[in-house]
């Protein structure tokens, strides 16, 4: 009777041992496709067999193993936060070169060509009224194309600056879900496969925003690091981020507009060391990029600089021209020209928003003569007409005509966006590629990764020598390639 | 001057064809299994072969806008391979300093131990 007894419980035990296996299956089978779940494996446990001390052998279950690897999340959250930073850059970039016109039908370059063709005609007949308001008609299209410019670059800034709030939001709601789970998974629910998956997804979401790296701890709970340095969630505690604008105190210009700032939960400016993702790109965006033309308190932006050297340029020659000759007997002096543009001269980065024709210049003012001598009765016009193709270098703004100084700066935004849209691209494989991984490496065999990782090993440095002669090759070819002519 | 055409036709459909396994080769780097590796290593040497033939065999006089939007392409999968493969070395790279610590611990510096060596025996015939 107890070799019977001691069999129906061996029995009994396996029983409840596969059906715990089922039920780990069947939990498996039904999270296929919930966002961060990773396959669980219910450990069997053969246990000893010693009659002789009373030791029945069977099978008891042992714990639930994850096939989650945390290096291959890790690899993954990187590739979000890569891609995150690219795709929006894509975004802010694309609404940049949206500004800078160079297809000829509108905006600054074709103001600027429509003025430099009044200059030409008023050379031809200086005396005429209407070639003379037709100067004034092109240079107020210029000032206007500048504002135009300017404004759209400042509401760029301003949309940037709503981003940059809502992103901050994002991760601290983010961080918040995390803070809720790591303290539901401290209360005992840590071996929840449900509450793993929630984690997981949430630390993959929060990673297209900031570049984050987060360490799971026992029982359950995750320490979620900004960059590997900032914290934002440790345990049951969450660490929430600010955002605001500052004017930053090597200053020089406490008038220009301010830069964007991004603060961890103790105060501390954490803006340099954000880097990555979509909060990294958009900090990028405003406080580097969007500078860069409009300026800062430390620069006035190529575009101000431009309008302030063009408008200042114009307004030399005009004012070194006379209006009206003197009299012959000298009784009546000569009437000297007047500036033709006006701008804000008390803040650098607001030229081109305030570029203006003078609102008290009549076309008649326009002084055609250059005193010279010898004196020339188009010689101002010429002079002005000549700007479009510098013969000297005062002519010229950074060893360029002004045309092209806008064609570079038109080129920069749209050599920025096709970077960017490169990147997205390539962010988007490495993405598939890292997810491929981790998907690769759930509950492999360590000793077979481990033979595997040789041929890799020899497979990158095979192929990585093949794409370096592929790489030279291309760049002689691209080399050797001459100009088209269709 | 139709010869001219000619050259550029073949130069455009060369660069195209080695274009496409360049992003064959991409294509291979998602998975980077040791399989799709060695098929990577074939369609990068593929594409050397082509290129190098062409460099001399296409005529590149006078090269149309559409040459060298076939090269700008081609440049582009190059770059991309580049990246594909720098990221999936390093993910390896990096898995085989975890492997190598948990096997073989770390030393007093803490840098992992090196993986002992593999050896495997290949028998044919």
């Amino acid at each position: 009777m107890p070799g019977l007894i001691s069999a129906l419980y061996l029995q009994a035990g396996a029983i409840n041992a596969f059906e715990q296996a089922i039920a780990v299956t069947s939990t498996n089978v039904s999270n296929a496709s919930t966002p961060g779940y990773a396959s669980q494996t219910q450990t069997l446990v053969a246990m000893p067999e010693d009659i002789g001390l009373g030791a029945m052998g069977g099978v008891e279950i042992g714990p639930v193993v994850s096939s989650r690897d945390q290096y291959a999340e890790q690899a993954v959250r990187n590739q979000q936060t890569a891609l995150g930073g690219s795709t929006q850059n894509v975004n802010s970039l694309t609404n940049l070169q949206s500004l800078f016109d160079v297809t000829g039908t509108g905006g600054i370059s074709t103001a600027l060509s429509a003025l430099y063709q009044s200059f030409s005609a008023w050379g031809q007949t200086p005396d005429d009224g209407t070639a003379q308001q037709a100067v004034l008609t092109a240079a107020g299209n210029l000032a206007t194309a500048f504002q135009q410019t300017a404004s759209g670059l400042t509401s760029a800034a301003a949309t940037a600056n709503q981003q940059l709030q809502q992103t901050v939001s994002q991760v601290n709601t983010l961080t918040g879900q995390l803070q809720q789970l790591n303290t539901l998974a401290m209360a005992g629910e840590g071996n929840n496969a449900g509450l793993d998956a929630q984690i997981n997804s949430t630390l993959e979401t929060l990673s297209q925003y900031v570049p984050i790296s987060a360490a799971g701890q026992p029982g359950g709970s995750y320490t979620v690091l900004l960059n590997g340095q900032t914290p934002l969630v440790i345990g049951n505690q969450q660490y929430p981020l600010s955002f605001d604008l500052y004017q930053p105190d090597g200053a020089t210009n406490q008038n220009a507009p301010p830069l964007a700032q991004v603060k961890a939960a103790d105060g501390t400016d954490i803006t340099g060391g954000i880097g990555g993702g979509q909060l990294g790109a958009l900090l990028n965006f405003r406080n580097a990029v969007l500078p860069s033309y409009i300026g800062d308190g430390s620069q006035a932006g190529s575009l101000n600089a431009m309008a302030q050297q063009f408008a200042d340029t114009v307004n030399g020659i005009l004012t070194s021209g006379n209006i009206s000759d003197a009299s012959a007997d000298g009784a009546i002096p000569a009437v000297p020209g007047v500036p033709l543009f006006t701008y804000d001269t008390t803040n650098s980065t607001n030229v081109a928003a305030s570029l203006s024709v003078s609102s008290t210049i009549t076309p008649s003012q326009l002084a055609a003569i250059d005193p010279g001598p010898p004196e020339v009765s188009n010689g101002i016009p010429l002079a002005l007409a000549q700007l479009e193709n510098p013969q000297s270098a005062a002519d010229e703004t950074n060893g360029e005509s002004y045309t092209e100084a806008f064609g570079d700066m038109a080129s920069q935004a749209g050599n920025l966006l096709n970077q960017a849209t490169e990147d997205q691209q390539v962010a988007q494989s490495a993405l598939t590629q890292a997810q491929n991984f981790r998907q690769q490496q759930s509950g492999v065999d360590l000793d077979q990764q481990a033979v595997t990782l040789v041929e890799y090993q020899r497979a990158y440095e095979a192929n990585a020598e093949m794409l370096t002669v592929l790489n030279q090759l291309m760049q002689d070819t691209i080399n050797i390639l001459e100009p088209g002519t269709t | 001057m139709a010869l001219e055409a000619a050259s550029g036709i073949e130069a455009v459909s060369g660069l195209a064809a080695v274009r496409v396994e360049v992003e064959g080769a991409c294509q291979s780097l998602l998975s980077a299994s040791p399989e799709a590796l060695a098929r990577c290593e074939g369609a990068l040497q593929r594409a050397v072969e082509a290129l190098r033939r062409g460099r001399t065999g296409w005529n590149w006089k006078s090269s149309s806008k559409a040459v060298r939007a076939e090269a700008a392409h081609l440049e582009a999968a190059i770059l991309r391979a580049g990246r594909l493969l720098s990221s999936a070395s390093r993910y390896h790279a990096g898995w085989l300093r975890i492997l190598s610590g948990m096997t073989g611990g770390y030393s007093p510096r803490g840098e992992a131990a090196s993986m002992p060596g593999v050896r495997r025996i290949s028998l044919e015939g």
